[in-house]
């Protein structure tokens, strides 16, 4: 029987197109009646540290437009956005909703999905693992278990969780993203890993600077699961990583000017250009 | 169903709403955390962020545990205090740790709050804050998603505000 769900997506995924196309394209295979929210309109607020007033309505705005999407159960694919609705902002307004995050609905459905996974993918794959929202959802254990569900994926043994919640804060802290990716690196050798594989999007997007400088293939675990199931979509954003500041040049005019010149010069370039790991840093 | 069950996946339900609004929930939680925190430092034993800190080498857990329980209390942050509220990546290995059973997570975010500025107090630290953030979120919907699914997908329809969510308004 078909579930209704409301899919939500957060606001820096939308980096990621391709992630997100696959996703939808996953729930329908698994027969989810997915209705997909996301962006500014739907941001959780978690971010406003700094302006607790702003942090707050953003909060207030997001709790009633996700409860007037009149759907039971909210399928978070962020995992910040997921803690935010879990610590603070289910406890301050009414929300009426359950709460999953994605990986834990592939998993809640894998016997399902299993049958589904009939590409073979011959990769040895080491997993970027996280401490922080495992406390609340193990992810880290659920992903391993989905990727090892693919004909051909297996998965070094975790010996290295990363600090935080995602990538994106050790952005600015170079020197944690740099023994980070070291020591993902030197496990994945120990361990005879072909490819990288991420589970958030925001340490896709930093992590892809590896793929990028050949030090090692890196993918999300949605598109490894996708592949598998025969769902393939361009992503963009890869190709961009790997042209750093020469990226502007392979967007088509037309969405150069939706996006804005300016604001690719000075915000969207200088991020397909950082790098998480210089081995001569 | 307990939080982090493997076995038992699912839709879980939230924790119930206990404050009206983002504010008065902060406010709840500032309470909660200094009526029970007892400055032991195990938090900051256990945080894996630490040893990235220069500040924090050879630092007395009890001491910073107790310059963050401050902090949140409303005193200026001593050195080591700011340092490790503004290192906070929400690991969250601490709340596992807590003898007490209370987030320290949670106590290092109501600091992280409080040094920003974040209440209306005046800083403590420089707030750095992506002034094209969500410029870059919208820019990114129109590079990767057709009109269509960028409209039906991050346009919400105007929905009729929460009643009782004014807290956040004051």
């Amino acid at each position: 029987m078909s579930e209704a769900i409301t899919f939500w997506l957060g606001c820096n995924v939308l980096r990621h197109g391709d992630i997100i196309h696959t996703c939808v394209d996953i729930l329908r295979a698994l027969d989810v009646d997915a209705r997909v929210v996301g962006g500014p309109d739907y941001c959780c607020g978690t971010s406003k540290d700094a302006n607790v007033t702003a942090g707050a309505g953003m909060a207030r705005r997001t709790a009633t437009n996700l409860v007037a999407t009149g759907r039971e159960r909210v399928v978070a694919w962020c995992p910040s956005c997921h803690v935010h609705m879990t610590d603070v902002i289910s406890k301050a307004h009414d929300t009426g909703f359950s709460l999953s995050h994605f990986a834990e609905l592939l998993y809640e459905r894998r016997a399902q999905l299993a049958p589904l996974l009939t590409r073979r993918i011959d990769l040895r794959v080491i997993l970027h693992e996280h401490h922080g929202f495992d406390q609340a959802v193990p992810v880290n254990t659920m992903v391993r278990e989905l990727l090892e569900m693919i004909p051909g994926v297996s998965v070094t043994p975790a010996e290295y969780v990363t600090p935080g919640y995602m990538c994106a804060p050790l952005a600015a802290m170079p020197a944690v993203l740099q023994d980070a990716c070291a020591r993902t690196l030197a496990s994945g050798r120990a361990h005879g890993a072909t490819a990288l594989a991420t589970i958030f999007h925001q340490c896709h997007r930093e992590w892809l600077g590896l793929d990028a400088d050949g030090h090692i293939p890196v993918w999300n675990y949605i598109h490894l699961i996708g592949r598998s199931l025969g769902i393939e979509h361009v992503d963009e954003y890869r190709t961009w990583k790997a042209a750093g500041h020469g990226a502007k040049a392979l967007v088509d005019r037309e969405r150069l000017e939706a996006v804005g010149e300016a604001l690719f010069d000075r915000a969207l370039g200088p991020e397909f250009a950082r790098r998480p790991y210089r081995p001569d840093r | 169903m307990d939080t982090n069950d493997i076995a038992t996946p699912g839709a879980r339900p939230l924790p119930p709403r206990r404050a009206d609004g983002v504010k008065a929930l902060l406010a709840d939680e500032r309470a909660t955390i200094l009526d029970r925190c007892t400055r032991c430092g195990k938090c900051f034993e256990v945080c894996p962020m630490t040893p990235y800190a220069a500040a924090l080498a050879g630092a007395d857990a009890p001491a910073v545990a107790g310059g963050v329980y401050d902090i949140v209390g409303g005193e200026p942050g001593t050195p080591q205090a700011l340092a490790w509220t503004m290192t906070c990546t929400k690991s969250g290995v601490c709340d596992r740790h807590c003898p007490e059973g209370i987030s320290p997570r949670m106590m290092l975010r109501l600091a992280r709050i409080t040094v920003l500025g974040g209440l209306g107090q005046a800083p403590q630290v420089p707030v750095k804050e992506d002034p094209d953030y969500f410029a870059k979120v919208h820019a990114f919907a129109r590079l990767q998603l057709p009109d269509d699914e960028r409209l039906a997908w991050t346009v919400a329809p105007r929905a009729k505000p929460q009643s009782r969510s004014d807290g956040d308004r004051s």
